[in-house]
């Protein structure tokens, strides 16, 4: 079962075939003997970790890892490889951006652990845990719309986006509250319009149809409900908010 | 090899800007967010796009009166950049409001990001 896929970057011939006889055994991988080359393979496909030797010809991999990350071309975890190690380089190479540090000559047992926990474990087992706290927002969620997302972000980022939605929501209501009170009643229908259209692209249920309900009274000039559609909406929020702070919590 | 893409998106709200983000660089395409209309015509007159994701009801400059002022831009680079409305439709436009104010496309909140990244690639390639 080799779905994960390593680019080793590393422009000596014999280093290449060692760590390609070893990450082989358990991973799919690929082959870029210079910075430059392996950030063309990054462009055009999906690598679950990199591999990257520090002195190269053409592009080194410092260079590489700033271009990667400033162009945001890979998200994956990058691993400098580097034969002039000591403590003070290890430190040097996670600050200047690297997720990982393995000295050569290698250990085979222990640099293979190392690529493992690093592709498995941290996207896998903290992913996993999060989309199934997400399961438990059933009741909120609309699980087609969240499997959609999931398709393009992580369950981390999903459920970063989903407290800034939170956020974003509570200050559009604070600013309706006055209005309320005021009778500027036309004006609460554009704020309406963004937590209906928002929670609607996020699949948050239960918000999107009271939003949708309010948003249509207004518009009709029906304003008999509207603070009990307003107090409504504030629960459901309050209430969202609540289920993604617990999964929150759980997760960090 | 492709050359990267730069995509330019204008959208009032900070979740949709942080969502369509994680989407299009799925695509690797390299993105910019602003928030107005007026935002989007002060990064045009510093650099050119090759796509313009316009949201529709945003302050200051709504996507409507930004398309328009778009299209009459000298630099042809710029005034015939493909734009797609995003477009919640609270102001009751038509398919031929978007038309006329010079609009390519248009996508409809809620987002459905498939969808979304769908339009944009045709509009690219």
């Amino acid at each position: 079962m080799k779905s994960k896929k390593v680019l080793i970057v590393d422009d000596n011939a014999l280093n290449r075939r060692v760590f390609e006889n070893i990450i082989g055994q358990v991973y799919s991988f690929e082959v870029a003997d210079n910075g430059k080359s392996a950030l063309d393979k990054l462009r055009v496909d999906q690598f679950d970790l990199i591999l990257m030797d520090i002195q190269m010809p053409i592009m080194d991999g410092i260079t590489a890892l700033e271009i990667i990350k400033r162009e945001q071309i890979s998200t994956s975890p990058i691993i400098a490889i580097s034969a002039y190690a000591d403590e003070n380089d290890s430190a040097y190479f996670l600050s200047t951006g690297f997720d990982d540090f393995i000295s050569k000559p290698i250990k085979p047992k222990l640099f293979l652990e190392i690529i493992s926990n690093h592709i498995e474990k941290k996207k896998s087992v903290k992913s996993q845990e999060i989309i199934s706290d997400f399961d438990d927002l059933e009741l909120e969620l609309d699980t087609k719309i969240l499997k959609q997302l999931l398709k393009y972000n992580s369950p981390e980022n999903i459920l970063l986006i989903y407290q800034e939605f939170v956020l974003e929501t509570e200050s559009l209501l604070s600013e309706i509250e006055p209005m309320i009170k005021e009778k500027k009643l036309n004006v609460i229908g554009d704020k309406l319009h963004i937590i209906k259209g928002n929670s609607g692209t996020l699949g948050a249920i239960k918000i999107f149809n009271s939003a949708k309900q309010f948003e249509k009274n207004i518009k009709n000039n029906i304003f008999d409900n509207t603070l009990k559609d307003y107090l409504t909406l504030k629960g459901l929020i309050a209430s969202f908010k609540k289920h993604i702070q617990t999964i929150h919590d759980f997760n960090s | 090899m492709n050359e990267i893409k730069k995509v330019l998106v204008a959208e009032d709200s900070s979740v949709i800007i942080n969502l369509t983000k994680n989407v299009l660089m799925f695509e690797k395409y390299h993105i910019t967010a602003v928030k107005n209309g007026k935002q989007v015509l002060d990064k045009l007159a510093k650099e050119n796009f090759d796509l313009i994701l316009m949201d529709i009801n945003m302050p200051i400059m709504d996507g409507i009166a930004c398309t328009k002022a778009i299209r009459m831009l000298e630099d042809e680079k710029k005034s015939k950049v493909p734009i797609i409305a995003i477009t919640g439709n609270y102001k009751n436009y038509t398919h031929d409001d978007f038309k006329k104010a010079g609009l390519n496309d248009y996508v409809q909140k809620p987002l459905d990001y498939d969808h979304l990244l769908a339009t944009v690639k045709k509009h690219l390639s």
